[in-house]
């Protein structure tokens, strides 16, 4: 292996040891739920980048998440089903639907698809009331059940700390992660840009443009219905208020203004986003003013996302450097 | 029967009147600036609370609390595409996701200042007319009226005066515009003010009759974007034609169905039209 | 053998009718420039052939097979590859990622491969890049690989669009405009790369303005004007063609 490769495999692990470590190192300052609220929404996160990439911003976002809940609520309080069948099941329902959806409305150009979407999600989040007495409406479902692991007659061991809840979503979210690292760096990520690039070019070389966005879209939905699952089942109360504007508005957030051609740039977006929350959590009304302004801003003067930031300084400072050395040897 | 058919006119001529002026306003700004203005919702509710707040806070005269709401919405209309849209040109998903996150910001505002619960606005008439055994209130006739007579302002003014015709030639060449003569920044100014003004009016017009509350504004949003569409994108002879289908679609509807089914069928429309005839809209040249 | 068969080739929009029974052939290995002045209704029948209009009547036959109406990507799986006018190509990416688009139909990986990896997967990348590299090599831009399209300087942007198509490995390329806005020492250059395409066994079709650059180089002409056909054959016939002429100006003067 080249030295370069050795040195980035030594910092994952150190980067999986640190993650492994990290209920120990933060125990007692009651910030695990955060992070566990963390790894959940990155997976929906980066899944949005993932469509975005095509580009095509979908507003329906939020609404998938609640179809992974809902489904996996109603798969495991009403078939019966236990939580690791409920969540790989959820994650297809969302997919499935996506996949329909899909080849209608990614025919439609960019603003006008995401207007759709909003239309969509209104819709969605309509129909979920009005099936209130399978949802539960506003009233919501409660005491949706954690996961557990039953070895018959041996033990059961029921995911109900925190602390078991960090190593479950961890492993999911790296999963999640690992899958989409590797599409996007491939093949496909190559193509779902150049789609978002020039279309047209892209189609006339070949590639089946509509199909390759239904494949984008079906893969982020799926992710985020899985997602959503994980949600019920962790905080186990949902209704039909949870999956709503704001938590659209904070996925949008969490991938602008972290990066959305960054591939971390969401999760970068995410920790600001929860940061943030939590910052501002006595103060629930101001949120949206608070996240909109900074998104404005964001948008207005740094385009690229957070994410950028760290070449755009690079940038500045090979520019300051040469200065440097001139003055220097003017005065030598 | 047939005075219950005439009461759903009543309504779809009033509902209908709502969406053309919100429709409007959307057309502009999409043909003049090439934005999809999402914020356009918050910003008729951002002209109800106005109206609302110079009405029953400051306790000012109707007309001029009326006025006022209108033309202070106009001019923050003005302050916003100067400091804001401006800068962000016609790059799609950046215009997309800042009147969004402007529509965040400004529900979120009027929340925290008036609390998230409706508010009742004092109405100016009351009482009725009946004519042909239909009661129609003279609330809901002043709407059409004043509603119709604002529509016809519009077409005059992008149809005769020298603005207007600014604003036609900046909406097909913004380049030979400006090779004209014309300032093109001015005209977006212009026009949003107009668009922003036009919501307001349609809150003021309507607050009376609903009552006003931060969230107000979606619903006019996505009905104002489906009568756009239906009407024929970038048309605004179409946004007339686009509110009143869509007005007969949702009164009709509500009523005899279900006000629920009338949010499906606006979507299904929207999606139906932007798939089989988009005039323009889908990516690819037209097969 | 007739590669392309375009028989009766009708487009209207609306009232406007395009393109009005339109037929010709190209045969294969030949090089055939389309003229006209503008408006004739080139870029409409380049964007029939190529699958981004469908006709409004009449048929496109490739290879002795049916394409009339068939989508894009499609068409460019049958042989047929056309190019762009400059300011639509993959602007972020670079000409190396965009020459690797152009392979798209041979470098496709199955989506659960992709996520999966294996030998199978990095033999087809590698494969990919060699194909890329080849024809980056080919086009002179081996030297640009890493760079920006938007950053290519105007003259090999033509090329850029030229090398995505090779990638398909057409049999039929169609291009628009190559050498719009150059100078005649880059026409020269770019007209010699085309011929040499050509020369390799690419039948090429060819829509441009630059009576020249087409004289020269075409094996034959075909000469459009409000949409329809008005003369075919070799560019010394053309040149004297009256109703050519006419077409091109105004039908003022007089060929002596």
């Amino acid at each position: 292996m080249s030295k370069s490769k050795l040195s980035q495999w030594v910092w994952l692990f150190v980067l999986f040891v640190v993650l492994l470590l990290i209920p120990i190192g933060v125990s007692g300052f009651g910030i695990l739920n955060i992070i566990n609220m963390i790894y959940l929404m990155i997976i929906a996160a980066m899944a949005l980048n993932l469509i975005m990439r095509t580009g095509h911003v979908n507003f329906a976002h939020a609404a998938f998440l609640a179809i992974g809940a809902y489904s996996s609520t109603f798969l495991s309080m009403k078939v019966g089903l236990p939580f690791w069948l409920c969540l790989p099941l959820a994650g297809l329902t969302g997919a499935l639907i996506a996949w329909g959806l899909g080849w209608i409305i990614l025919r439609i150009k960019g603003p006008y698809f995401f207007l759709v979407t909003v239309a969509f999600s209104e819709v969605f989040i309509r129909l979920l009331d009005w099936f209130s007495s399978v949802t539960g409406g506003h009233q919501g479902i409660e005491q949706i059940p954690k996961p557990s692991i039953t070895i018959p007659n041996l033990f059961t061991f029921r995911f109900k700390s925190e602390v078991s809840f960090y190593y479950l979503l961890l492993v999911v979210m790296l999963a999640s992660v690992i899958i989409m690292y590797r599409l996007q760096h491939g093949h496909w990520g190559l193509t779902w840009r150049a789609v978002r690039e020039a279309d047209m070019v892209a189609e006339s070389a070949g590639v089946n443009v509509l199909r390759y966005k239904v494949i984008a879209f079906t893969t982020g939905c799926f992710f985020t219905a899985l997602s959503g699952s994980l949600y019920a089942h962790y905080v186990s109360f949902i209704n039909t208020d949870t999956f709503g504007l704001l938590m659209m508005f904070g996925l949008l957030f969490a991938v602008v203004v972290g990066g959305r051609d960054y591939f971390y740039g969401p999760i970068i977006g995410i920790v600001l986003l929860r940061s943030l929350s939590a910052a501002v959590a006595h103060m629930a009304e101001y949120q949206p003013m608070v996240y909109g302004t900074i998104l404005i801003l964001v948008i207005l003067f740094f385009p690229a996302g957070v994410a950028s930031l760290p070449s755009k300084f690079e940038a500045m400072w090979r520019r300051v450097l040469p200065i440097r050395r001139v003055s220097e040897t003017a005065r030598g | 029967m047939a005075v219950l058919y005439a009461q759903i006119l009543i309504n779809t001529l009033v509902l209908s009147l709502t969406y053309v002026l919100i429709a409007l306003g959307l057309t502009l700004v999409l043909s003049v600036m090439d934005i999809l203005n999402f914020a356009h919702g918050a910003i008729y509710m951002l002209g109800a609370y106005t109206f609302y707040y110079l009405l029953m806070h400051a306790g000012w005269p109707y007309f001029l609390s009326a006025i006022l709401a209108i033309v202070i919405i106009g001019l923050l209309g003005v302050l916003l595409e100067k400091y804001v849209l401006r800068r962000i040109g016609t790059a799609h998903l950046e215009a997309l996701v800042v009147t969004f996150g402007l529509a965040m910001v400004l529900e979120s505002l009027i929340t925290v200042i008036f609390s998230g619960q409706p508010l009742p606005v004092r109405g100016l008439l009351s009482g009725v007319i009946t004519a042909f055994g239909v009661v129609i209130s003279l609330e809901r006739l002043a709407i059409i009226i004043v509603a119709a007579v604002l529509v016809g302002a519009l077409f005059f003014f992008v149809a005769k005066t020298k603005e207007g015709r600014a604003m036609r030639a900046v909406t097909q060449n913004r380049v030979a515009a400006q090779l004209c003569g014309i300032n093109p920044n001015r005209i977006s100014g212009l026009c949003f003010f107009i668009a922003c003004a036009l919501a307001a009016a349609s809150a003021v017009l309507t607050g009376p009759i609903f009552s006003i509350s931060p969230t107000m504004g979606l619903a006019p949003l996505l009905n104002g974007f489906t009568a756009m569409i239906l009407g024929g994108l970038g048309s605004i002879e179409g946004c007339v034609v686009g509110g009143f289908i869509l007005g007969l679609l949702i009164s009709f509807g509500s009523t005899l169905i279900d006000p629920t089914m009338a949010n499906i069928i606006a979507f299904a429309l929207i999606l139906l039209i932007l798939i089989f005839r988009p005039k323009g809209v889908m990516g690819r040249v037209q097969k | 053998m007739k590669l392309l068969e375009v028989k009766g080739l009708r487009k209207q929009f609306g009232g406007l009718v395009a393109i009005d029974d339109l037929s010709f052939h190209i045969e294969k290995g030949e090089m055939l420039g389309m003229i006209g002045p503008n408006g004739a209704g080139k870029s409409t029948a380049f964007n029939l052939i190529t699958g981004f209009y469908s006709p409004t009547a009449g048929e496109v036959k490739f290879k002795g097979e049916g394409i009339t109406g068939l989508n894009p990507s499609q068409i460019a799986g049958r042989g047929i590859v056309r190019t762009w006018q400059v300011a639509s190509l993959f602007a972020n990416m670079s000409v190396l990622q965009s020459v690797t688009i152009g392979c798209h139909l041979q470098g496709r990986i199955d989506f659960w491969h992709a996520i999966a990896g294996g030998t199978s997967v990095r033999k087809k990348e590698e494969e990919v890049r060699k194909k890329a590299n080849q024809i980056l090599n080919l086009m002179g831009l081996t030297g640009f690989k890493d760079m920006l399209s938007k950053h290519l300087p105007h003259g090999f942007l033509r090329r850029l669009g030229v090398a995505i198509a090779l990638g398909a490995d057409p049999e039929l390329m169609l291009l628009d405009e190559p050498v719009s806005g150059m100078n005649s020492e880059e026409i020269r250059e770019a007209m010699a790369l085309i011929k040499g395409i050509n020369k390799e066994g690419i039948t090429i079709l060819l829509v441009e303005h630059n009576m020249r650059a087409v004289m020269s180089t075409c094996d034959r002409i075909l000469v459009l004007h409000h949409g329809r056909k008005i003369a075919e054959g070799l560019p010394k016939a053309i040149v004297q063609d009256q109703k050519v002429i006419q077409a091109y100006l105004g039908g003022a003067a007089k060929v002596a």
